[in-house]
């Protein structure tokens, strides 16, 4: 009887039980709206703390320094000013820190992605005595925190003459990254041996089997390790704070750092414009990659 | 027939041509493992029974003197730094998890938009550390910060942060919640391969939110709880970058002057374990008493990963 609202002879007027059913319906409308809502609500309540952070570092950058000041303090700068970002971009050494930044990420992205599939190979497709051992090794590098081996890194560095020069932050990607070894082992071991046989049944040697068969069906996975290789050292502080000592070799992140040391952070407004500019790289990167980045995250764990 | 062929393979021509191919491929490999593993590796532990102070050459032996030093008071810091690493671990590991486990709830509602709302949680852990380190330490400036600002607007105490050894550890938790996104991510994606059927079907015997939550997803979702409660810890014991810059700027003074202030400060309370290493590696020049301390955090990160794997069969439940 209460479904029958919709039926096809609908009289002119509603019966009781006809009105009953429509306003049980609208109320089941609201009470669904007001859901959404409260849902948005609650998003919106809880992405304010996340967002105004960085609302706060664009603002920042544009506000006079006095204005920095205020207090309350303002959310439109008033008048909008580019005489911070002028400071940040004039630090002393700032177009030196740049070219060393986009030097040091660009061999560390070309360097980790080559040699890390190279090491990979073997460990995925030849059957060699000892391999297993080996990859034991590759697991512990892994695992082990690195401050056991990064003290004396740094006097063998030392030793050979590589302080004060580029390479301690560069050279050690050329063998290989132990992570994403394993990741592009793991992405290897899902083609079908049955491919690389054939290959090889027509006397196609390993080099080229690597070359011409493998790389092409993994080309994901090296996105993925340029991706995050990108990300890792453009982000690094750690290593480029231990190993570069010589001012004219500091990358960006250490720049600003050493900016502040020299400096005091009385200049805010200077210093929220360079970490605003130290911040625009990977976002950009994150809107033309979210897909690979987002399933690099979910698929590996991989953090930056 | 295929057992002759079998040996035949596994014997000499084949397996020499195969093992010369594979070196060709781990020649990289080989080398990195030389010259940055084994090598440095051997060093710190020659190191760790050194006073080598990174001068004179060849360090003096002095046996297990370092490790002595940690416990018998010669390094009065040491305590602090176990303090202050052990906070972080078992404090504000699961306080980050549960948080990043809540906001992945939020994000996992149907709601349209919310993959605006999702890039708005991921888009804070893009931000390099340092970034991030110097936005903070504006934002949780005692006297101008805006956080400050807002708790005087609720008439609540402002705090001194990073200024102040009580708040100096929460507000770095604040900052590393603040970048979690990559740990949202990974909740989410737990939380999505958790199957709607179960919980439907929960939800037709009468079970309320509170026990759908508590009974069907969190066990689902114990894999992924402990994948990031292994990862969060092994990285806690290794935090350094956002410790170091905060505690070196905040503690030299808002004045113009600059200089670099207490690595760790103020009063320690930010002295972490790795930042103890460093500083007393590359600061204080005790070479060999860092290294030594560097083994113990090997040793100490192997025994708390191995006591977390070896109770996760009690309480992580695997979808067979």
């Amino acid at each position: 009887m209460l479904a029958r609202s919709g039926s096809n002879e609908a009289p002119l007027t509603e019966t009781p039980q006809q009105q009953r059913t429509a306003q049980l319906h609208r109320r089941a409308l609201q009470r669904q709206r007001a859901k959404v809502i409260g849902r948005h609500l609650l998003l919106v309540l809880v992405a304010l703390p996340f967002i105004i952070p960085f609302y706060w570092l664009l603002i920042s950058s544009f506000k006079t320094n006095a204005e920095l000041l205020n207090l309350p303090p303002t959310f439109w700068p008033h008048p909008w000013t580019l005489q911070d970002v002028r400071s940040a971009v004039g630090v002393s050494g700032f177009w030196d820190y740049v070219r060393n930044t986009a030097y040091i990420t660009l061999f560390n992205v070309i360097a980790t992605v080559v040699s890390s599939a190279i090491i990979a190979y073997p460990f995925a497709r030849i059957r060699f005595p000892g391999r297993d051992a080996m990859f034991v090794l590759v697991l512990i590098t892994l695992i082990l925190p690195p401050w056991t081996t990064l003290i004396p890194t740094y006097y063998l560095y030392k030793w050979i003459g590589w302080l004060g020069t580029l390479r301690p932050v560069t050279w050690p990607a050329l063998t290989g990254n132990s992570f994403f070894i394993f990741l592009l082992r793991q992405f290897m071991m899902t083609i079908p041996y049955d491919l690389s046989d054939a290959a090889r049944m027509d006397g196609c040697s390993d080099y080229r089997i690597f070359y011409h068969v493998i790389l092409p069906l993994i080309k994901p996975a090296l996105a993925t390790t340029a991706l995050f290789t990108f990300l890792w050292t453009y982000n690094d502080f750690f290593n480029p704070l231990i190993f570069l000592n010589d001012p004219s070799n500091y990358t960006l992140s250490l720049g600003v750092y050493q900016f502040v040391v020299n400096h005091g952070i009385a200049n805010t407004g200077a210093i929220m414009a360079y970490s605003l500019i130290l911040t625009v790289p990977p976002i950009i990167l994150f809107f033309f990659t979210q897909r690979t980045m987002i399933k690099g995250v979910t698929m590996s764990g991989l953090k930056f | 027939m295929a057992v002759s062929a079998q040996r035949a393979r596994g014997s000499s021509p084949e397996t020499w041509r195969n093992l010369r191919v594979a070196l060709v491929f781990l020649l990289p490999w080989l080398i990195g493992m030389l010259g940055l593993w084994l090598i440095p590796t051997g060093l710190s532990l020659y190191f760790s029974f050194t006073d080598y102070t990174g001068a004179i050459w060849p360090p003096h032996w002095i046996g297990l003197d370092n490790f002595r030093a940690m416990f018998d008071g010669t390094d009065p810091d040491f305590n602090t730094t176990l303090g202050v690493t052990a906070w972080w671990v078992f404090l504000s590991v699961p306080i980050g998890l549960a948080a990043s486990l809540g906001l992945a709830l939020l994000l996992n509602m149907r709601v349209r938009g919310i993959g605006i709302y999702r890039t708005i949680f991921f888009i804070p852990s893009l931000v390099p550390f340092v970034g991030s380190s110097l936005l903070f330490l504006w934002l949780l400036n005692p006297q101008y910060g805006l956080v400050n600002q807002f708790l005087g607007l609720m008439h609540l105490p402002q705090l001194g942060w990073f200024t102040d050894p009580t708040w100096a550890k929460p507000g770095l938790l604040l900052q590393s919640v603040w970048a979690s996104g990559a740990t949202i991510i990974i909740f989410l994606a737990g939380l999505q391969s958790v199957p709607e059927e179960l919980v439907e079907a929960a939800s037709l015997d009468g079970a309320g939110r509170l026990s759908r939550f508590w009974h069907v997803t969190l066990p689902l979702l114990t894999p992924t709880i402990f994948f990031n409660l292994i990862l969060g810890m092994i990285n806690a014991f290794q935090y350094f970058a956002q410790a170091f810059v905060v505690s070196t700027i905040a503690s030299a003074g808002a004045g113009s002057g600059g200089g670099s202030g207490e690595v760790g400060g103020p009063a320690g309370s930010t002295l972490f374990f790795s930042l103890h290493i460093y500083d007393q590696a590359f600061q204080q020049g005790n070479v060999g008493y860092a290294s030594a301390m560097a083994w113990g955090l090997v040793v100490v990160v192997a025994a708390i990963t191995l006591v977390v794997v070896g109770t996760s069969g009690r309480w992580v439940h695997y979808a067979s």
